[in-house]
């Protein structure tokens, strides 16, 4: 191997990533090449001068200060739209208006069962017009009332997640 | 990835607040030093590494937890550095590092080693991009081919290929620079 093919793995002896059999052959190489030993000296001394590059040592302030503008930039999450598009991609949210259904079903079977007259069984398609449209007012009112519930809820999780995230700072 | 980057993540995804300035604070000076080692400015690297942060926590949700934190976050800043110089490159002659502290040099020895740091910055800045972010991953954060690899989103044959040629670059103007003092 000549002194050029040695040269070219100055670099990786140099960074310890030489091992075995090329790293001794190298060593006996360097040990009566002084063009190449010179070589070597040029490159430890390079990569010395690099490493000594000056960076900035910003004081604590400017880190408190750096911190201090990334919460201010920082926004939620993405989560949450998300979560708003999955709920606006719901129809009616038919959860709450199933069990609101339920739950109206069993107070009227209930009421009926202890009642002292107790009335004949009747299914709902029974009921008059007027229960009719008073009880779908109900349920209508029920499911509004729900959603908007849930709105709020919505909006109060917003509000604690943004101040939490941009709220007031602890000293540091 | 160790447990307790997992745990921060975690954390992060809920949207902790603590947690955030934990990843601030651990990771601040790296960023910051790896941007200003790109732009050797100041105010860039303060924005540059703040802009990193800002798009990792926003970007978590495409973290791949086989990766390293650390790498992720570099990988970020390495990308808006290296389209922040493709954007300023035409600005002309590269600014003087600055630094905070710079007391007036004492002796020559201070003088001329502050002249071969000049040398060496003005050198490294003259590097084309690639080839400048590979050393500085290397020589100054210390960082395996593969690791650089991943960061430079490249093959480590490339990364090998470029390191080599920065070094040698910098060696033969380095030499040129001395001989002229
Ligand atoms: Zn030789």
């Amino acid at each position: 191997m000549g002194c050029e093919a040695y040269r070219n793995t100055l670099l990786e002896y140099l960074d310890g990533d030489l091992t075995g059999g090329a790293r001794a052959e190298l060593e006996a190489h360097l040990a009566h090449c002084p063009g190449c030993r010179e070589e070597l000296q040029g490159l430890q001394e390079t990569l010395t001068f690099i490493a000594s590059m000056p960076v900035p040592e910003p004081p604590e302030v400017f880190w408190q200060q750096y911190l201090r503008e990334l919460r201010q930039k920082v926004v939620p999450a993405p989560r949450l739209p998300r979560l708003w598009k999955w709920l606006a991609a719901l129809p009616l949210r038919p959860m709450p208006a199933v069990a609101v259904g339920i739950v109206l079903i069993l107070a009227v079977f209930l009421t009926w069962q202890s009642s002292p007259e107790r009335p004949p069984m009747r299914d709902l398609t029974s009921l008059n017009l007027t229960q009719q449209l008073a009880l779908s007012q109900d349920l209508d009112l029920l499911r509004e009332m729900d959603l908007l519930e849930e709105i709020e809820l919505l909006e109060d999780w917003e509000l604690i997640r943004s101040r939490a995230i941009l709220g007031p700072q602890k000293a540091t | 990835m160790k447990e307790a980057e997992l745990a921060l993540i975690a954390r992060l995804r809920q949207g902790d607040q603590s947690a955030f300035d934990t990843l601030v604070r651990q990771h601040q000076k790296d960023l910051f030093r790896l941007a200003y080692r790109m732009t050797q400015n100041v105010e860039d690297a303060k924005d540059l590494s703040q802009e990193a942060f800002l798009r990792a926590y926003r970007g978590l949700g495409s973290f791949d937890e086989r990766s390293n934190l650390s790498t992720w976050l570099y990988r970020i800043t390495m990308n808006l550095c290296l389209t922040h110089l493709r954007q300023h490159r035409s600005s002309g002659e590269e600014t003087l590092p600055e630094t905070y502290a710079d007391p007036s040099p004492k002796s020559l020895d201070e003088l001329e080693e502050r002249e071969v740091q000049r040398a060496v910055a003005e050198a490294v800045a003259e590097l084309p991009p690639q080839q400048r972010a590979t050393l500085l991953l290397r020589v100054h954060h210390g960082l395996p081919y593969r690791e650089i690899a991943e960061i430079m989103e490249t093959s480590e044959g490339t990364v090998r290929v470029n390191y080599f040629h920065a070094v040698a670059k910098l060696r033969s103007q380095l030499k040129g620079s001395r001989e002229s003092l």
